[in-house]
This record gives structure tokens, sequence and C-alpha cells, in this order.
């Protein structure tokens, strides 16, 4: 392999993984003897590799064999997301108090006379809890 | 694999304690998130059971778990929109200290961060086909199998991967 051909930068790089049958790969190293460029470029993919070795090394926080194995497959993730259902569903409850805070409404029937009919109800939510309050009044004639 | 396709299922047990921590830091490092890495691991482990009677026992099984491990990954990654794989996160601020002085834990930290932020900017799947050659040491042919792909595609995919990193990289590499 003469300077002038130099490897393609795929085949540079196989030979720098060792994806190279050894004929093959004899020819590159002749040629990077005599090639300064191709040396270059070798030096080059070494340190790109050197630096992805500083990558952080990721460390499994707990096994996962308790959630896969069989007849386990309700797994944690599941009670996970009914945890973050119900979390969800009391965050709602609370915007919803906070929007629409203690409303009280009156009403009274104005067609019936002979019922006088008085509703009350408060709204108030301190979260999951809501009080409805209802007082129904029959007034006799 | 085998056994635990004939009943056998402490050789389940067996496969995941084996695998376990390589599917998690594979996963890990293609979505840059703790915990999504840790349901996923899950995941990829529920779909092998699922998937055990179609398993081959003449293909290799290290590329049959990444395949499956990758297309989960990459499943993720299409739903995300928005790529989430951020530098900043901060799944690894609770390293423990190991005596050395302030000035290079800095400096440790800024690397991994420049490393993990250069990943990110590359496509998905030179990516995958990058970790499965620097970090799980796969040969080309077993990526290839893993990717469904073919080892000249991943020749290409690995030298476009370097070819990027090595421009993102060049500042730190110069230090």
């Amino acid at each position: 392999m003469s300077q002038a051909k130099h490897p393609a930068g795929p085949v540079l790089l196989a030979y720098h993984h060792g994806e190279m049958d050894a004929s093959e790969a004899a020819k590159i190293a002749v040629h990077c003897e005599e090639c300064a460029a191709c040396r270059t470029e070798l030096d080059e993919l070494k340190s790109v590799n050197l630096f992805l070795a500083k990558g952080p090394t990721p460390e499994l926080p707990r096994t996962v064999w308790h959630r896969v194995r069989p007849g386990r497959n309700q797994s944690a993730r599941t009670s996970r997301l009914q945890a973050a259902f119900v979390l969800a569903a009391c965050a709602a409850g609370i915007v919803f108090g906070i929007l629409i805070g203690p409303i009280q409404f009156s009403a009274e029937s104005q067609t019936d006379k002979q019922l006088a009919w008085s509703e009350t109800v408060t709204i108030w939510d301190s979260g999951a809890s809501a009080t409805l309050l209802s007082v129904y009044q029959t007034a006799e004639d | 694999m085998t056994d635990y396709v004939q009943g056998d299922e402490n050789a389940l047990r067996i496969i995941v304690e084996r695998w376990e921590r390589q599917i998690f830091a594979f996963l890990f490092r293609m979505l840059g998130s703790s915990e999504e890495a840790e349901d996923l691991c899950q995941d990829t482990f529920m779909k092998l059971i699922k998937a055990a009677d179609r398993y081959q026992p003449n293909g290799k099984f290290q590329s049959w778990l990444f395949r499956i491990a990758g297309n989960q990954a990459r499943s993720r990654l299409r739903r995300r929109k928005v790529l989430r794989w951020l530098p900043l996160s901060n799944d690894f601020d609770n390293t423990p200290d190991t005596g050395r002085d302030a000035l290079e834990d800095l400096k440790g930290q800024e690397e991994q961060l420049a490393v993990r932020a250069a990943l990110s900017r590359l496509p998905d799947r030179q990516r995958q086909a990058l970790i499965l050659k620097q970090y799980q040491d796969l040969s080309y042919q077993e990526i290839a199998d893993a990717m469904e792909s073919t080892v000249p595609s991943i020749q290409m995919l690995l030298h476009r991967a370097m070819t990027a990193l090595r421009k993102d990289l060049a500042s730190w590499r110069d230090e």
C-alpha cells in the first residue's frame, strides 16, 4: 500500500478496532509506518477512545430481578404508576381547591311555593377532602 | 437461556444477574437518565421472558439481548420528541469522594459532562453503535446483529460517530 493510497476512514477505524483479518491488518501497519498522515489519524482515534473512557460509569442502583421474576409480573413499576396516579389526583384536587376556593351557592325555589327549598353547598377543598353540605328545609304553608 | 426455556427458573435469575448491569449501563448511556434506564432494564428482561420461546440457541444471546434493549431505548427516544439527554442531569452528583483534591474532582466532573454531552449530540443509531463498541466491546458482527444491520453499515456508522466526536472533543483532547 503506497503513501498515495491512504486507507479510507472506515477501514482505518476497523484496523484501530482490530476488526481486520491478519493480512489486511499487516498491509495497513506497513502503510502507517511510512505515512505520517495516517499515523496522526490513528493517534486521534486513540485519543477519542481515551476521552470516551473518561465518561461516567453508571451503576445499577438495585437489582431488577425481584421485579422481573415470573409470577411477579405485576411489578413494582405498576405500583409506582398507581402511586403517581394517586399523587396526580391529589394535586389536581389541591389546584381545584385553590382556584375555586370556598363557594357558596344558595338557591331558593321560586316555582314551588309549597316547598321552600334552600340549599347551601360549601366546597372547601383541602387537598383530598371536600365537604358538601346541603341543607334542605321544608316549609309548611 | 435454553435451560430457562426448558423450565429451569433459576437459569433466568442467573441471566438477569449476569446481564443487568451491562444492560443498565448501555441504556443509561443511550438515554442519559438513571431512572429511565432502570425502568427499561426491567422492561428488557420482561420482553426477554415473553420472547423466550422464540429464542434461537444457535444465535448469540448477547446480541439478542442488546437488540431488545436497543429497540427499547430507540423507541423511548422517539417518544420523547425533544431529546432530554441532558448533560446537566445530577444523576452522578453523588459519586463518592475518592480523596482527590477539589480541582481534580472538578476537572473529572467536567470531563464526564463533556463526554455525556458529546454522546447526546450523536444521532441515535450512531450513539448506539458507538456505545456497543466502546463500552460493551462488541465486535462489528455482534453490533450488526444487535442492530439488525450489516457490518459495512456499522463500519460507516462508527466512522461518522468518531468523526463527529473528534470535532466535538477537540478542545478537551488538547488538555
